[in-house]
């Protein structure tokens, strides 16, 4: 008797599990029947396979019958809803802590829009009474009265007077001392604390931005305090670069009723 | 699927599936656990499910419910040939070739036994067998082929020591 190879083995097994045309499943069935070792391998390998008759009860099938009438639809999806209601606060944090990131911190966002700005309604410096004392029509400004504003030297030359002194109607630029480096401020942010927090300092990480701060809140605050204007428009344009350009126009009250009619 | 549909699957399936999960499981109560799960699933999906193919969708579950089983009590680990034959001798309650075979089940790894129960008990194709246990069709009839091979050696052995 010759030992079985894998071959024969894989013969025998094809034609007990029937994967064999009938032409094959002849020759292999002659070849089987031919050598007893064969055939000794295929009768035992046959006894392997289990019988479909061996039957086994399942006791509780009674129970597997009961439908419940109802499906309680939130136990079923309480786990989804739990996980989207976790996002949802994960988001909703992440985007209060964006949004409050964005009023201190520079967004780098720069956004050409003109914005009117109210000023405050209660003026503490009254550090010009000449200008209180003058009627709005006849406002007149000097030059020397800037100058000696806590604006440095190297700034005010950035802030020409358009008009001369005497005149009714004042027009002032202001323009960035660094209009060469890269822009990161937010222009919404300056203009905010401007408007409301006109003593704020500026946070001291920033040292370009600080001193922008420092700058228009000088400016503004000593505009607003000397000029006694109803309004103060501050135009911002957009800019590549680090400090955008900014132009403060200062309506006087001829300007401020034109700008009303429109 | 419809409530009657549902009715017809528990009467036509639940004693195979009972049968599957035991000769897998070797434990009733767990294998009736399975059973009640897998016909539970079937009726909370049953407006997904067709009728045609609810006793696919319940060996599906069920093994997959069953590898969960074999996950937690670590029985996926190989028997060593020597433990295997030892729990797989035949006792002196001995009655005939049924039982030697049942017992020679239990020295298959879960994945060879499963297979075979699929293809022996239900009749399913290896096509149907490796939709049910997410293997190709290549790999189930390896599986099969091996898994004979251990049943036919162990036969084999029993014989000679009875």
């Amino acid at each position: 008797m010759t030992p079985i190879n894998e071959e024969q083995s894989m013969l025998i097994f094809d034609l007990l599990e029937g994967n064999l045309s009938e032409t094959e499943k002849a020759t292999a069935i002659e070849l089987v029947n031919s050598d007893a070792n064969l055939k000794n391998e295929y009768e035992l390998l046959k006894k392997t396979y289990l019988q479909k008759e061996d039957v086994v009860h399942f006791p509780d099938k009674l129970t597997l019958h009961h439908i419940p009438k109802s499906t309680n639809h939130f136990y079923l999806y309480i786990k989804p809803i739990a996980a989207a209601a976790v996002l949802l606060i994960i988001a909703g944090i992440g985007v209060y802590y964006f949004r409050s990131q964005t009023n201190t911190i520079n967004t780098g966002k720069i956004s050409g829009k003109t914005i009117t700005i109210k000023p405050p309604a209660m003026k503490t410096e009254k550090t010009i009474p000449e200008v209180l004392s003058i009627a709005p029509k006849t406002l007149i400004v000097s030059e020397t009265k800037y100058i000696s504003s806590p604006i440095s030297a190297a700034d005010t030359s950035l802030i020409p007077f358009t008009e001369k002194p005497g005149s009714n109607i004042l027009s002032l630029t202001a323009t960035s001392p660094r209009a060469a480096t890269p822009t990161e401020v937010s222009t919404e942010e300056i203009e905010y604390r401007i408007a409301f927090y006109p003593q704020q300092t500026a946070p001291a990480t920033n040292r370009k931005k600080r001193s922008l701060y420092y700058q228009l809140f000088k400016t503004g605050r000593t505009m607003l305090a000397n000029l006694q204007l109803p309004e103060v428009k501050i135009n911002t344009q957009k800019s590549k670069h680090r400090l955008p350009n900014i132009n403060i126009q200062i309506n006087t009250p001829a300007n401020y009723a034109t700008y009303n009619e429109n | 699927m419809n409530e009657e549909q549902f009715h017809q699957c528990v009467t036509a399936f639940s004693d195979g599936l009972y049968r599957f999960a035991l000769k897998n499981l070797n434990d009733h109560d767990e294998a009736k656990e399975i059973v009640q799960s897998s016909f539970e699933k079937l009726w909370l999906h049953h407006s997904k499910v067709d009728a045609a193919k609810s006793k696919n969708y319940l060996f599906t579950v069920a093994y997959h419910c069953m590898a969960d089983y074999w996950r937690r009590n670590k029985k996926m680990m190989p028997i060593t040939d020597e433990s295997a034959m030892q729990q797989a001798a035949p006792s002196s309650e001995y009655t005939g070739l049924k039982e030697l075979v049942n017992k020679a089940l239990e020295i298959l790894p879960d994945i060879q036994r499963t297979v075979v129960l699929l293809r022996d008990y239900e009749g399913y194709s290896y096509q149907e067998i490796g939709s049910i246990t997410r293997l190709n069709e290549s790999q189930v009839k390896v599986y099969i082929f091996r898994a004979r091979q251990t049943l036919k050696n162990h036969l084999g052995s029993m014989e000679g020591i009875i």
